[in-house]
């Protein structure tokens, strides 16, 4: 089930209703019977459903055994027999992409293992969940329906955030009020997402895809500018996703984690991944880089452990070598930072955004390196092989000329400068609240209390046009076929 | 006095400021909150409705005809007040003159053709329009007997205009279960969300000026009749003979050759069935049904016999126009009474229309 569909709109109308209706201390059991409704409407076959639930069955089973098990602390083979079995499905599925991308197994028998939905973010919810317990740090859910709610919430099943039970845990599980701001931001953040998704991504999908399909007819123009697209595609679809979540999620009264802050103002690969993907970074340098031994062992050993968290991070997005090498660079790129001294520390930044103004004029270049590098990154992401993300560079490289004015090419790949014009204009638009947001401060919120602050009609004025903008020009209907969201198939 | 729910609530809450709990708002407040949200959901509803009327499709073929007029004009006559109702596609918009008509014989009609107008929605059109008036005939043209559905927008272009009734319920249904491809439910209902890219071909005119909705709407004057004052000139054209000897009344098509349809005269399942069902309402409903074929380019002997054994075996009277016996009552002269290979222009409408006010004039008498 699409998150942008109308199955689903009315879908979260229902539990939104239901939720209302309930006593306060069973509502959590109509998020449970949204989630299982979500589950067994997205799950595409019987196989991956004997998956998906088999897996949370088993990571009940083994969180009620590692709680059991925690004080012996004899070994810790109990915590690691629960992780590689909780570890299996993505494995397989991980196994059969390589196998297909090295042409060692053929496409159609590398779909054999069944994937269901987000078997990427549970399965990393879940082994962080019972990492957790092991460790002391959070108890064993032992309601099945509270843990299945934690589990499986609908509006973050597909992707994300990954969030930690002391996060969400409580805040899922006790029965919320309704609170008229709570509902009103999570409307205005899902219409955001909607914004991002359709008039933003799905528009730039189209040139980006048409450029990486085929690069040969492309002048070097209009490849550096697919380049380019693809980055801010990437992040207006995995954000509106995130929008999507947090704001459904919002309209209960329950805040999921952000996954986002601005990624592409950061001024350093360090900075970047501390405002990309947040829960999956934290994720990582709390079960990967920290168990490793971090940076607390000495500077070879710190960047061994970067390569080796970041090649985890490559396997974990996508099934062929091309991902482990983007996760290498990003590793070498932050690897090189250090040894120059580039990219400070966290409080150091944190002093930087908190002053704006002038500040975030001296940030622009180093904001564009940092753009460069990882636009440079994300063709290897995209391209998914080595050589056709070479072609792409070389194609930029050596100034090579398309097929036809730049007008003719923006035909052939699926558009024209009205539509090209549109998208500008969005992001313009995306980076102007992406500013506002980040002089407001801390998460969305800040600046939806602001807008709240507005007289009535102005509000209105903005939120309706931004409908509007949403309904006319979104890239959606009969006359085009919805991409679905990139992470999503992750 | 705070009774124990709201402490509890209050105490549950603890974290969350008092004043942001719905339940906890004092009424005055509550009614506010909810008033403006009342009002943000017309607002936005309006705003939908008032970019529907700009970007969804009008159908306008010329300065006089629309599928805005044809059919909220329809809907805005009096009940049962018309005598006759005319289907079809554009051969039927451009051939039946209801002002002819009435100049002829006092009976009230309407057109209720549409371009590309297949039998399916000729039925349901139908169907539709015999919940605002009970006519005595209905007189069908024959030509969509050998197509399909016609192109998407010449369904929506019917369509759109149809009120949510239950009528538009089973259309909508039957079309979304024929071509899941193409059509789906919401954009048939709300056809915003299929014409929503018209925002790159939207003018000035078709927004606020001569050709936007409030402007077509006023154009009812021709009651769906489309007049053309083109002259197709000198262009071949043989009527059909009594003895079948005249197999194609023209072979001006594209390569010269005449169409599979003319050589086969093959009507379409899907347009028998329809047919069968608009001969069915029509007995039903005390109506006397003619299928009448205008004089066209691309007609053909084989073509009027599947018509004529089709009409035949619903105990429908066919009436081909494009026989000579027919042609010569009218006087119609082709070079100078066809706009084009398929339409009539406003001379060929009055005879067309002419020769039928009699046989309507009777068959209602």
């Amino acid at each position: 089930m699409d998150y942008v569909s109308f199955p689903y709109a009315a879908l979260v109308a229902a539990v939104f209703v239901l939720y209302c209706l309930f006593p306060l201390r069973s509502r959590y059991l109509v998020l449970t019977g949204g989630s299982l409704a979500f589950a067994l409407l997205s799950l595409s076959s019987v196989p991956a459903g004997i998956v998906f639930f088999g897996t949370l069955a088993l990571g009940y089973l083994f969180s009620r055994m590692l709680e059991a098990k925690r004080k012996e602390k004899k070994s810790s083979l109990p915590l690691a027999f629960s992780l590689v079995i909780i570890f299996l499905p993505l494995i397989a599925v991980k196994a059969e992409d390589y196998l297909a991308a090295l042409h060692i197994l053929s496409a159609d028998k590398a779909k054999l293992f069944p994937r269901p939905v987000g078997l990427s973010f549970y399965t990393l919810l879940l082994a962080a969940y019972l990492a957790d317990i092991w460790a002391g740090k959070c108890q064993a859910e032992k309601n099945p329906a509270k843990y299945l709610l934690f589990a499986s919430f609908f509006p973050q099943l597909v992707q994300g955030p990954i969030a930690r039970y002391k996060e969400t845990g409580d805040s899922l599980a006790t029965g919320r009020r309704f609170v008229d701001k709570n509902f009103v931001h999570g409307l205005r953040l899902i219409l955001w997402g909607l914004f991002l998704k359709l008039v933003l991504a799905n528009r730039a999908g189209i040139l980006v895809d048409a450029v990486f399909e085929d690069v040969s007819a492309f002048s070097c123009g209009m490849a550096a500018l697919s380049a380019v697209l693809y980055s801010i595609q990437l992040y207006a679809d995995f954000s509106s996703c995130v929008c999507l979540s947090l704001g459904t999620a919002g309209l209960f009264g329950i805040r999921l984690p952000e996954n986002f802050c601005h990624p592409y103002f950061a001024t350093s690969i360090r900075d970047f991944w501390r405002r990309w993907h947040i829960t999956l970074s934290s994720w990582l340098r709390d079960y990967v880089y920290i168990p490793l031994g971090g940076s607390r062992r000495g500077k070879a050993i710190k960047y061994r452990n970067l390569v080796l968290t970041f090649l985890v991070s490559g396997f974990w997005h996508g099934g062929s070598p091309a991902f482990l090498v983007w996760g290498l660079l990003h590793a070498i790129y932050q690897i090189a930072e250090d040894a120059l001294g580039i990219g400070r520390k966290k409080t150091e930044q944190e002093q930087e955004h908190a002053s704006f103004g002038i500040s975030f004029l001296r940030r622009i270049p180093r904001m564009l390196l940092t753009f460069l590098l990882v636009t440079i990154a994300w063709v290897i992401f995209r391209a998914q092989s080595l050589s056709a993300a070479a072609g792409l560079f070389q194609r930029i490289l050596t100034g090579a000329k398309g097929t036809g004015t730049f007008s003719e090419q923006l035909l052939a790949a699926g558009t024209d400068a009205k539509d090209m014009a549109v998208l500008a204009t969005a992001i313009a638009v995306l980076f102007l609240v992406s500013f506002l947001q980040e002089r407001a401060g801390n998460g969305k919120d800040a600046l939806s209390d602001r807008l709240d602050r507005l007289p009535l009609p102005v509000r209105f004025l903005l939120e309706l046009s931004l409908i509007a903008v949403v309904v006319v020009f979104g890239t959606y209907g009969a006359g085009y076929h919805a991409k679905d969201f990139i992470y999503g198939e992750f | 006095m705070e009774n124990s729910e709201n402490s509890s609530i209050r105490k549950k809450h603890a974290g969350a400021p008092e004043d942001t709990l719905f339940l906890l708002l004092p009424a005055g407040k509550k009614t506010k909150l909810l008033l403006r949200d009342l009002v943000f959901v017309l607002l936005a509803a309006l705003l939908f409705a008032g970019l529907s009327l700009v970007l969804d499709l009008k159908g306008k073929e010329n300065e006089n005809y629309s599928a805005v007029a044809t059919y909220e004009g329809f809907y805005g006559e009096e009940k049962n007040s018309m005598d006759v109702l005319f289907l079809g596609s554009s051969n039927a918009y451009c051939a039946f003159s209801p002002a002819e008509l009435e100049k002829r014989t006092g009976l009230v009609s309407w057109n209720l053709a549409s371009s590309q107008q297949s039998l399916f929605t000729s039925y349901y059109w139908l169907r539709e329009a015999l919940w605002y008036q009970k006519p005595k005939a209905v007189v069908l043209d024959a030509y969509y007997l050998y197509f399909t559905l016609g192109n998407e927008g010449s369904v929506h272009k019917a369509f759109d205009f149809m009120r949510p009734s239950a009528v538009k319920r089973q259309a909508v249904s039957h079309l979304v279960r024929m071509k899941p491809d193409t059509y789906n439910k919401q954009d048939l209902y709300f056809p915003l969300l299929r014409y929503h890219e018209r925002w790159k071909e939207i003018t000035p005119a078709e927004a606020f000026g001569e050709d936007s909705f409030a402007s077509l709407l006023g154009k009812t004057e021709n009651r769906g009749y489309c007049p053309r004052d083109e002259v197709i000139g000198d262009s071949p054209y043989a009527p059909l003979e009594a003895d079948g000897s005249v197999r194609y009344t023209s072979l001006e098509t594209d390569d010269g050759k005449p169409y599979e349809m003319m050589q086969t005269g093959q009507i379409t399942a899907l347009s028998k069935y329809y047919f069968e069902k608009i001969a069915a309402l029509c007995e039903e409903n005390g109506i006397t049904l003619f299928l009448v074929k205008t004089p066209i380019s691309w007609w053909s002997e084989p073509m009027h016999d599947s018509a004529q054994n089709l009409a035949a075996a619903n105990n429908v009277p066919f009436l081909d126009l494009n026989e000579r016996s027919a042609i010569e009552a009218m006087d119609y002269v082709y070079q100078e009474d066809a706009a084009d290979h398929l339409h009539a222009n406003t001379e060929g409408a009055k005879k067309i229309t002419n020769y039928l006010a009699t046989i309507l004039k009777s068959a209602i008498e």
